[in-house]
């Protein structure tokens, strides 16, 4: 099916996300920042990356670029839930960072299903 | 009021007997004789004796209002019982209606000098009055403007204050609406239809989601930064919410000015719109019977006169977007708050208190402040007053497809080039040449090797004194270089430059257009310098 890395401050929605995707039947990987995200990346390649962009350490825009330098092809979906500072359009800097598909939370789950298995489809 | 009190003295005259009329005489004398400024000057300090010239020119002075609130008569230096007598009436007698006293002062002088005396002191206490009521006018003025601005701080900083609370709160608020909606989706899946468990975890999401509707309009109001910002000429928005204006009410007759050759504005295109319709909901419910809409825009240039009469203006080019009702108007006390969240005079879900939350967001984060005209029972107009943005005016065009670059050399420092900073792909892609280099070292290095650079861009993750000396030494090789600073943050030594210097700056995480529009205006400007100067010297060959 895939291995899907979640990386997400939040431990709910990291909680959620993981359950939804294996209820789904794919295998997931969870991190808490974007340091622990390319740690885990690097431990286990996955063939899809969710990410959030608000994060402490090291956001998801700097992961994105990251993971960008190395693997090029590698889908990512971008969630955020808001800004705390500028700039608001954090989702549009995800875009330009290389990210495949952005999502505004709160997203419905069917949702991020279907763009789980887009990416995966097309990659 | 002159007349009527000379009049009724003159009723008074003939029961004025003895004592003091060389007072009176003195008292019309001593200002022609001895001159205004000098009797007050030479009383002000010195103790009053029985001497003819000094009771002069205590009477004098005391019927001069202003300087008569400073000289210093005391107590000790009155021997006179008719002078103490005189003083009292003359210090009271600043206020027309004072004459009054006259008839406490016992004079032997005939009619004819008492009343030359009254309309004499009439006169002073006319103006001594109208000075007065003129003082007290312009010191309430003053303090009328200074408690405005006073309260106009107070209320930035308030809304400061929340617009960050609110900002932080509506992101934390959607990862808990994302585990509520998300969670109760997950137990929607197990429950059979049309049971309780079902309709109550429906319920559950309901909520949920009107919370994630109320939480995106908390982030419009926090908002900050760039966003989709580009120059717009804001008739273009405004004309595209005409359609859904019309859909107000029939009751409301909509009419729009908008003023044709508009300054360009550097601005968010559907922020605009929002602007226009979030005022224009308000404006409907001021006008629950009907009332007429006006939609306008123009050009408004304030001098810095101008300016200092809005709290939150500044001297310079705007548009002005005016949106006016026929309303019920705002009473001061509602006004103070308008632009607070949350904050409604509607009923119970009837409003949010958001919308012009949101509009205030908006328009602080392009620059701009909003007016506010209202008088209740008549209506009210809000003013948007937005910078102009003169950037095409200059000929420049920050479009970065369209750049004429030139072959301009850019200089990246940048510490983290393992990461692969993004400026300098994006910049190369745009058709400049660029250099990264990752210290300071290495940066002079490659100075010292070219020719020379056209800009220096300092992408360093925390500017720090090693940095800001290599932009000293390079300024000094090229005083007309731009320099740019790319941070997440202000470092206090960065911002302790930027303050004192000409310098761009660019805050993490940035757009790529964001990029080469900043750095398309640093090279233009530089180069609008190099040709002036470069103009100068034709000149002088020339001639």
């Amino acid at each position: 099916m895939g291995h899907i890395l979640i990386i997400e401050d939040n431990e709910a929605v990291r909680g959620l996300f993981q359950q939804v995707l294996e209820i789904e039947g794919y295998s997931v990987a969870v991190a808490g920042n974007g340091h622990e995200g390319l740690a885990a990346a690097r431990e286990r390649e996955p063939d899809l990356v969710i990410t959030d962009i608000m994060m402490p350490e090291m956001d998801g825009l700097e992961l994105i670029q990251r993971l960008r330098a190395n693997s090029p092809g590698l889908p990512v979906i971008a969630i955020s839930g808001g800004m705390r500072e500028a700039p608001f359009n954090f989702l549009s800097q995800a875009e330009q960072m290389g990210a495949n598909k952005t999502l505004e939370k709160p997203v419905a789950l069917a949702e991020l299903i279907n763009a789980v298995k887009t990416l995966l489809a097309t990659a | 009021m002159k007349t009527t009190a000379s009049s009724g003295l003159l009723k008074q005259m003939k029961k004025f007997r003895c004592a003091g009329m060389y007072a009176g005489l003195i008292l019309i004398l001593a200002p022609a004789a001895l001159g205004v400024g000098r009797a007050y000057g030479q009383c002000t300090k010195e103790p009053l004796r029985r001497e003819p010239g000094r009771q002069a020119y205590a009477a004098t002075t005391a019927i001069l209002p202003p300087a008569a609130r400073k000289f210093s008569f005391h107590a000790d230096d009155m021997h006179l019982p008719e002078y103490r007598r005189l003083h009292n009436l003359f210090f009271a007698s600043t206020e027309l209606h004072s004459i009054k006293h006259i008839s406490t002062l016992t004079l032997v002088a005939g009619t004819a000098l008492t009343l030359l005396l009254t309309v004499l002191t009439a006169v002073f206490s006319t103006r001594a009055a109208r000075l007065k009521n003129r003082v007290q006018q312009r010191t309430a003025e003053q303090a009328a403007v200074k408690k405005q601005f006073e309260n106009a701080f107070l209320q930035n900083q308030r809304m400061d204050a929340v617009g960050q609370l609110a900002g932080g709160v509506a992101h934390d608020f959607n990862n808990v609406m994302q585990a509520i909606l998300g969670f109760s989706d997950l137990l929607l899946r197990r429950l059979k239809d049309g049971t309780p468990e079902q309709k109550n975890a429906l319920e559950i999401q309901k909520a949920a989601r009107h919370a994630a509707g109320v939480t995106r309009q908390l982030l419009s109001f926090s908002r900050a930064g760039p966003g989709g910002k580009r120059q717009i000429d804001l008739n273009v928005p405004i004309r595209e919410t005409e359609p859904l204006l019309r859909l107000l009410g029939t009751s409301i007759n909509c009419t729009f000015h908008l003023s044709p050759e508009l300054y360009p504005v550097h601005a968010d295109y559907d922020q605009i719109k929002q602007i226009v319709m979030n005022l224009a909901l308000n404006a409907r419910d001021a006008m629950p019977a009907g009332g007429d809409l006006l939609i306008a825009t123009e050009n408004i240039t304030l001098e810095p006169e101008a300016a200092a009469a809005m709290p939150a203006g500044r001297p310079g080019s705007f548009v002005c977007i005016s949106i006016r009702d026929t309303g019920t108007g705002i009473s001061n006390k509602v006004k103070e708050r308008l632009f607070e969240p949350f904050f409604t005079t509607k009923g119970i879900d009837q409003g949010t208190g958001l919308g012009l939350a949101v509009v205030y967001g908006i328009v602080k984060d392009a620059g701009g402040w909003i007016t506010i005209l209202t008088e209740l029972g008549s209506g009210t107009t809000f003013n948007v007053y937005l910078p102009a943005d003169h950037v095409e005016e200059t000929g420049v065009n920050p479009s970065p497809g369209i750049c004429a670059v030139e072959e301009k050399s850019i200089l990246i420092l940048s510490d983290d080039c393992a990461a692969g900073s993004p400026a300098g792909p994006a910049l190369t892609s745009a058709g400049y040449k660029t250099a990264t280099v990752g210290t300071v070292k290495e940066a002079l290095q490659t100075v010292a090797r070219s020719s020379g650079f056209d800009l220096f861009i300092c992408a360093a993750a925390l500017p720090d004194k090693t940095v800001i000396e290599l932009v000293h030494q390079l300024h000094e090789k090229n005083l007309n270089m731009p320099v740019l600073f790319i941070s997440r943050d202000h470092t206090p030594v960065l911002r302790e430059e930027l303050d004192h210097n000409e310098y761009y700056f660019l805050q993490k995480p940035f757009s790529i257009p964001g990029l080469l529009n900043v750095v398309y205006t640093a090279l233009k400007k530089s180069a609008d310098k190099k040709d002036l100067r470069h103009g100068s010297y034709s000149d002088h060959r020339r001639q």
